[in-house]
């Protein structure tokens, strides 16, 4: 009885999550009329349109391609696409990058203020990202000018508004406290012992990091890039404020822009089919590396 | 191969911990020394100060001519074994064996021939492609063995190896070990907790206590001859019985007695000289559980034997251990295995005084 409402229990969560995933991927391929009539039927590509004979409704085939042509490249959801693989790849790089070599050194040394700094990266989480919005705007105006400023001799601008650099380093920074928290969680798991053994190899404190703890951090950083990788594909907010125009935006921005020029004609194909896009890359993600989010490789380095 | 030296070795851990004091002792190049005693006792510290990874408070350490204090733990030329092994787990056998190696730059076919030879004087080439978690714990064992001695370093040290085997696992490595000393000649510092390891496998034991050395000798003569009450109740199992009384002297004789008299030992001729000034006073009298001997009729002879209470006997089939309870003090004795008396029985037990031990009961410090 008890595994009967186990197994009940997960089947209605299974459902709660694979069912709008499978609608949203259903409507992609289907024209407005046909997602009006019945948003939760079965598209017309699978079970033949009821229209087949007729010359000026467009074929469903048709239907599914224009709804990803008109996303793609109408509404250049190429440009976002770009846009976020750039500023989501190069945030993460800088996270993992950052997030890695602090997250280490906190969890194997101590030093004076070790633990102080620990808890300072640690209080950014408490810190609400709406809160630090406005002030950061204008951050950046200060900062942007003062940059300019001095690097005006050598021929460049600096700018951070409306600019992916400014993006990634929001990004950046925003996402190094959890980061830095799983992270250094993650390193302290890693028997010390092995440090030392290696140190009695011949090991300098570089080669510790680079040859054993970060192979055995892999799935701890993998953890934190899966998550990252989430939060940032989806970040709205700040690319709103931050980036104004089309070439500039993100996914997310570009889908909302979908929805605004909704308002005068709603094109819920090409919603759907822009959303699908947004979605791909994430289920990808989780597809390719969720083994690796519960795998532990430490298994065996101490005694069984 | 190399001596190890230590003068006045000592560390105070934050919070002023002394974990180790005034540690001096000259280590012989190919010697194997083993440290012991309880946990907490400083004997890994002193091993990990040796090493380099625990910086020292005071002292000096030597291996061979060069002093070490300032030296890297890479530069000292010593390898390790650890008690949890500390293989890489993400590298196989053979990676894990010449991962020190090819820091150290040695060519790729030099370290390939090298990581072969050592595998295969310790029976683990076959295990050279597996990693560390498809290992059985005596074959992780052997693996850390070969790694350290794959660099062909100066100095042994052994922290614990053999702690997490089982115990048919753990006698058989002992004997490995003792092998590869033999064959290797090379200086091994051993650090154990178990004290039948120190004694079966020491050419020297150091015998440590509260960050102090409490004895160092060979083996027979830390059993034979232990320094303090403490060192003659670590060292051999069952561990030796205390009897806690008083030496009253009587015409020229001079007595143990405990318990109002119940307990009535005279004490061996050849113990007198030593033992005259406390003639009167309380001693600790020492008696491992061999120095009673069965007495076939059962009949005490005052002064030579004692009568007491059986409270658990374990037969072990060449032997039986006894517990007792002479005039409330608990005995363990050693007799020949056919010796079975019916537990809460009296039973009377000869006593060889020409192997006991004093201790003044105050200082512990052994008198004879």
């Amino acid at each position: 009885m008890r595994r009967f409402l186990t197994y009940a229990v997960l089947l209605i969560w299974l459902a709660a999550v694979v069912l709008p995933v499978l609608w949203v991927f259903s409507n992609s391929i289907r024209s407005t009329q046909e997602i009006l009539d019945n948003s939760f039927g079965v598209p017309w590509l699978v079970k033949g349109s009821p229209y087949a004979d007729r010359t000026d409704v467009p074929t469903p085939e048709d239907t599914a391609v224009g709804n990803f042509r008109r996303a793609w490249v109408d509404m250049h959801f190429r440009q976002f696409f770009v846009n976020s693989v750039i500023v989501t790849g190069l945030s993460l790089v800088g996270i993992l990058t950052c997030g890695t070599l602090a997250a280490y050194a906190l969890a194997r040394f101590r030093f004076r203020g070790s633990r102080a700094l620990y808890l300072f990266f640690i209080s950014g989480m408490m810190v609400p990202a709406q809160l630090i919005l406005i002030p950061l705007f204008f951050e950046f105006s200060t900062i942007s000018e003062t940059l300019t400023v001095l690097t005006r001799p050598l021929g460049y601008e600096v700018r951070l508004h409306n600019s992916l650099t400014g993006l990634i380093l929001i990004y950046t920074a925003l996402s190094l406290p959890f980061t830095i928290l799983i992270l250094t969680a993650f390193f302290r798991s890693l028997p010390g012992a092995l440090r030392e053994s290696a140190i009695l190899d011949g090991a300098s404190e570089w080669t510790v990091f680079r040859a054993i703890m970060l192979p055995l951090a892999r799935p701890g950083l993998i953890t934190a890039a899966i998550f990252n990788f989430i939060g940032l594909w989806n970040e709205y907010l700040f690319a709103l404020v931050f980036v104004n125009t089309p070439e500039k935006k993100t996914l997310p921005l570009g889908l909302a822009g979908v929805s605004i020029q909704a308002q005068y004609k709603t094109d819920f194909g090409l919603m759907f089919a822009g959303l699908v896009i947004v979605l791909i890359p994430t289920l990808l993600t989780y597809a390719l590396l969720q083994r690796h989010l519960t795998r532990g490789i430490t298994v065996g380095a101490l005694k069984g | 191969m190399a001596s190890v030296t230590l003068s006045k070795v000592s560390k105070v851990f934050a919070g002023d911990v002394v974990a180790v004091k005034d540690f001096s002792m000259e280590i012989r190049d190919g010697e194997f020394v083993v440290l012991v005693g309880p946990s907490g006792c400083g004997k890994s510290t002193t091993l990990r100060m040796i090493a380099g990874l625990e910086e020292m408070s005071g002292g000096e350490i030597r291996i061979g001519e060069r002093v070490v204090n300032e030296v890297e733990p890479k530069d000292r030329d010593i390898a390790m074994v650890f008690q949890n092994y500390a293989l890489y787990p993400h590298m196989t056998v053979y990676k894990n064996m010449a991962f020190g190696l090819k820091l150290r730059k040695m060519p790729r076919k030099e370290i390939d021939a090298k990581v072969r030879e050592t595998a295969r004087t310790l029976g683990i080439e076959e295990l050279l492609g597996r990693k560390p978690k498809a290992l059985s714990g005596g074959q992780r064992q052997r693996v850390a063995v070969g790694r350290a001695i794959v660099r062909d370093p100066k100095v042994f040290l052994f922290d614990e190896p053999l702690s997490n085997l089982d115990a048919m696992l753990r006698v058989q490595m002992r004997g490995e070990i003792g092998k590869l000393h033999k064959r290797l000649g090379t200086t091994m510092i051993y650090v154990t907790h178990d004290q039948v390891e120190a004694m079966t496998m020491g050419d020297r034991i150091v015998v440590m206590l509260g960050g102090e050395i409490q004895q160092i000798s060979t083996p027979m003569e830390l059993y034979n001859k232990p320094k303090n009450k403490f060192v003659a109740g670590f060292i051999g199992t069952p561990p030796m019985n205390f009897l806690e009384g008083e030496l009253q002297g009587q015409h020229g004789t001079l007595s143990f007695v405990a318990g109002e008299g119940r307990i009535q030992l005279e004490v061996d001729a050849r113990h007198h000289a030593a033992l005259g000034r406390y003639q009167g006073k309380h001693v600790t009298l020492g008696l491992r559980p061999e120095a009673f001997l069965e007495n076939r009729a059962q009949q005490g002879v005052p002064g030579k034997s004692l009568e007491a209470l059986v409270t658990l006997v374990e037969p072990l089939g060449p032997e039986t251990f006894l517990y007792l309870d002479a005039a409330g003090q608990p005995l363990t004795a050693r007799v020949p295995g056919e010796v079975l008396p019916r537990v809460q029985s009296a039973h009377v037990l000869d006593v060889d005084m020409s192997r006991a031990h004093y201790f003044d009961p105050i200082t512990e410090v052994a008198i004879v």
